[in-house]
């Protein structure tokens, strides 16, 4: 789901750049419009989950591409949108992020309870009275707010290694679910403050760098650890 | 074996104040009353006409063949279906979907590699009753605590639900389901996958439970020893067959009802009467 929300994003990129506003305004919103779009297709037809996140993923980012290169003009290197362009973000999109950042831990340390009793037991959770469809949007909400938040950071493409990987990575060291939460976004900022230094001094790209970082603390803990969970 | 009977002891506690609670509640009123429920899907008659009633303290098992409608009959009680007609009374108030009444799904339906350990699957179980701001309180965890003992479970709290057998991730989603302080406890096939052993671990909790005046419902296709295990059957094949003490309810008919010809394989040995 992230990644079909990653990719999704791109046409909401492109129409912002066009349009000359914050990505915050037409990202995000494309991002939550295309989650629910997956809801009402995979209800609708009875397609399966991830066969409907894989058109929506490829339809959405090839429709991004088409626009950029149909409209000609307006100053958009591809790469950018694709891995990212940290150095490009601008003091007020720092302020952005960090209000959003707080948010999300507010949400997430006030909704906790839901959210892991729906994802644990969807069929209890509804029993004890908790509404599934709001705490799903919720989620979504979440998810699509983190994801346009590290797409600055690292781009389209590579946006899942700084979602995925560090709570992978986290899951094979700890075995309680809080930790794993809390081990997870410092492995991840640890991964994205390392990969921002290694490619200033080496030169090298920073998405690409911080991405790379992720990987490589999932890689050193699952071949040090005799079994993989 | 040891651990168990110390925390029978405190059990003992709990129940005795449980009971006198219920007394007072329910002046042995049927706790759990289902009436006429019908439910229709585009054409099918998935349940027909379904009507018994439960007094407090009865554990009962609903048995019948594969697409008899038992997993159905425990959603409409638990509210999770809405019946075409008819209606389900919980402690005589109509209506009343969610507080009383506890559920216990089945395995496939549940993502087991969640990392929760025992204690917090259970705490779970007092959600709803977790009030701003939305943390738990001493009480909450006293209650945690008295529920994981009532069904053996305390010593094993801190272990992830991922590493206990069947018949432990079991206990402790009834202790899950006890959190909730629910009088009405439904489980849908909680002998699938665990060893006999295990069953009888399992059915001993749930007659502690019954004992202190809860209604225990489980769906079960597992026919061993059924007379041993639940006061009352219900014989479900859409419609109920019959309803009552397995002794009275297994009648060659019935048995010929719910699983035809097959039926009469079912030895009276068998069923443990």
């Amino acid at each position: 789901m992230g990644d079909a929300l990653a990719h999704s994003v791109m046409p909401g990129i492109v129409i912002a750049l066009i349009l000359g506003i914050n990505i915050w305004f037409s990202a995000l919103p494309a991002a939550i419009g295309v989650a629910l779009l997956i809801g009402l297709i995979v209800r609708r037809t009875g397609i399966r989950e991830d066969t409907t996140i894989g058109i929506i993923f490829a339809g959405m980012f090839a429709f991004g591409l088409v626009l950029i290169k149909s409209i000609g003009g307006i100053p958009i290197k591809i790469e950018d949108i694709l891995l990212g362009q940290i150095l490009g973000v601008s003091l007020n999109d720092v302020y952005v992020t960090i209000s959003l950042g707080v948010a999300v831990i507010i949400t997430l340390f006030l909704f906790y309870k839901e959210l892991v009793f729906t994802s644990f037991d969807p069929v209890g959770a509804t029993i004890v009275g908790i509404r599934r469809g709001r705490i799903d949007t919720i989620l979504l909400a979440l998810l699509s707010i983190v994801i346009v938040i590290s797409i600055q950071l690292a781009g389209i493409v590579l946006v899942m290694g700084m979602l995925v990987t560090p709570a992978a990575t986290a899951y094979l060291l700890v075995q309680k679910f809080k930790s794993m939460m809390i081990l997870g976004s410092i492995l991840g900022a640890t991964s994205a403050i390392v990969g921002l230094y290694l490619s200033f001094h080496f030169n090298m790209p920073t998405g690409p760098t911080m991405a790379l970082i992720a990987t490589a603390f999932f890689a050193v803990t699952a071949s040090t650890r005799k079994r993989l969970v | 074996m040891i651990q168990r009977n110390d925390n029978m002891m405190i059990t003992k506690e709990i129940t005795r104040e449980k009971l006198r609670e219920f007394n007072l509640n329910t002046q042995s009123a049927p706790i759990l009353d289902v009436s006429e429920i019908n439910l229709y899907r585009e054409a099918n008659h998935i349940l027909d006409n379904i009507s018994f009633s439960v007094e407090s303290g009865t554990l009962v098992g609903i048995v019948g063949p594969n697409g008899a409608g038992k997993s159905t009959l425990l959603n409409v009680i638990a509210g999770l279906l809405e019946p075409t007609s008819g209606h389900i009374t919980i402690n005589r108030e109509k209506g009343r979907k969610h507080d009383p009444l506890a559920y216990v799904p089945q395995r496939e339906q549940l993502n087991w590699h969640f990392p929760l350990t025992a204690s917090e699957v259970v705490m779970l179980g007092r959600t709803s009753q977790i009030k701003w701001p939305r943390r738990p309180n001493q009480r909450d965890k006293e209650i945690v605590q008295q529920c994981l003992e009532r069904v053996g479970m305390w010593n094993e709290r801190s272990r992830l639900l991922s590493k206990l057998s069947g018949g432990q991730k079991q206990r402790v989603l009834v202790a899950r389901a006890l959190a909730q302080e629910a009088n009405v406890i439904l489980l849908d096939e909680a002998f699938e996958g665990i060893d006999v052993g295990a069953q009888e671990y399992l059915v001993g909790v749930l007659r502690e439970l019954r004992d202190s005046g809860i209604v225990v419902l489980m769906a079960t296709h597992d026919l061993t020893n059924l007379a041993d295990r639940f006061d009352k059957v219900l014989c479900l094949n859409k419609h109920v067959c019959a309803f009552g003490p397995p002794s009275e309810a297994f009648t060659p008919s019935v048995l010929q009802e719910l699983y035809g010809s097959h039926g009469m394989e079912f030895t009276q040995n068998e069923l443990g009467y």
